[in-house]
């Protein structure tokens, strides 16, 4: 096994680590925005009609 | 999203997982660091991210103070969030890398000290955008804290030539006696470097359009909500 493969391992899944949760929450906020948003065009829709 | 940022986000993340197997399978072992040296190929472009990210800032900060249109601030409040995970990361994995290099994990030296400083003053203007209501103001504040944060960078980066410093110099490039630069690093390492330094731009680019998207989204939202609101 390699000298410092603890090292080497630490930095490599804390980065992998924060981007696996920062791009899936950034995702779903996005989602979540644009169904909230699909939803106040629809009742706008509904209370001109 | 459309078609072709999903064909973004895929090539991104077979660059990304390339650039992994191509630095742990294809890449020799340093022969002075050894193993450890491989958190170059993370630490150099998080750093080269950081710059790129608060550049980005500093650009957009003097475009709406010039021309007070809000996108411009959309992109720089954007750009300083992923420039703050990033230089977070930088100061991560640089105290990871130290501490079996220097045999600690925090100096207080010149680069470690002013990169710290960087992190902390845009840290401080996400901070202050939430405290601050009035959206102009917001906007206006935020790019004059990005423009002053800014001036850090070069200082940052000329520091381990202008102070005596644990961290070492400049490691892509070295000039010899007659003024010509040549790589610092055989090939075998360098080409490896290159790679990831382009595979980290894109992924950079990546992140900084999903979080316009996200920003844009929601200041929509805000201002449907205002009008329905108002209705």
């Amino acid at each position: 096994m390699p000298m410092n493969l603890e090292y080497v391992l630490a930095a490599y899944l804390i980065c992998i680590g924060i981007f696996v949760l920062y791009v899936p929450l950034l995702k779903r906020k996005y989602s979540q925005l644009k169904k909230t948003m699909m939803q106040i065009s629809k009742q706008k829709k509904d209370s001109s009609s | 999203m459309g078609t072709s940022f999903r064909i973004v986000e895929r090539v991104t993340l077979l660059a990304v997982v390339l650039c992994g197997v191509w630095i742990f399978y294809a890449t020799p072992t340093e022969l002075n660091m050894g193993f450890v040296q491989k958190i170059m190929y993370l630490h150099l472009p998080t750093v080269l991210v950081t710059y790129a990210a608060f550049f980005i800032v500093f650009v957009c900060s003097i475009a709406y103070l010039w021309k007070r249109d809000l996108l411009f601030d959309v992109v720089a409040k954007c750009a300083t969030e992923i420039g703050v995970i990033f230089c977070g990361l930088v100061l991560l994995t640089g105290a990871i890398w130290g501490k079996p290099t220097w045999g600690t994990y925090w100096v207080w030296d010149a680069r470690l000290t002013t990169t710290l400083l960087l992190f902390l003053i845009y840290l401080g203007v996400m901070l202050l955008r939430q405290f601050i209501t009035d959206r102009e103001q917001e906007a206006r504040f935020a790019a004059i804290l990005g423009i002053i944060g800014f001036l850090d960078i070069p200082i940052i980066h000329k520091s381990v030539e202008w102070w005596r410093t644990l961290h070492q110099p400049s490691t892509l490039f070295k000039v010899n006696e007659a003024g010509e630069a040549s790589p610092s690093m055989p090939p075998e390492l360098l080409y490896p470097l290159l790679g990831s330094l382009a595979v980290a731009m894109l992924f950079f680019g990546y992140l900084l359009y999903l979080r316009i998207q996200v920003e844009q989204t929601q200041e929509k939202v805000a201002q449907l909500l205002l009008e329905q609101g108002e209705e």
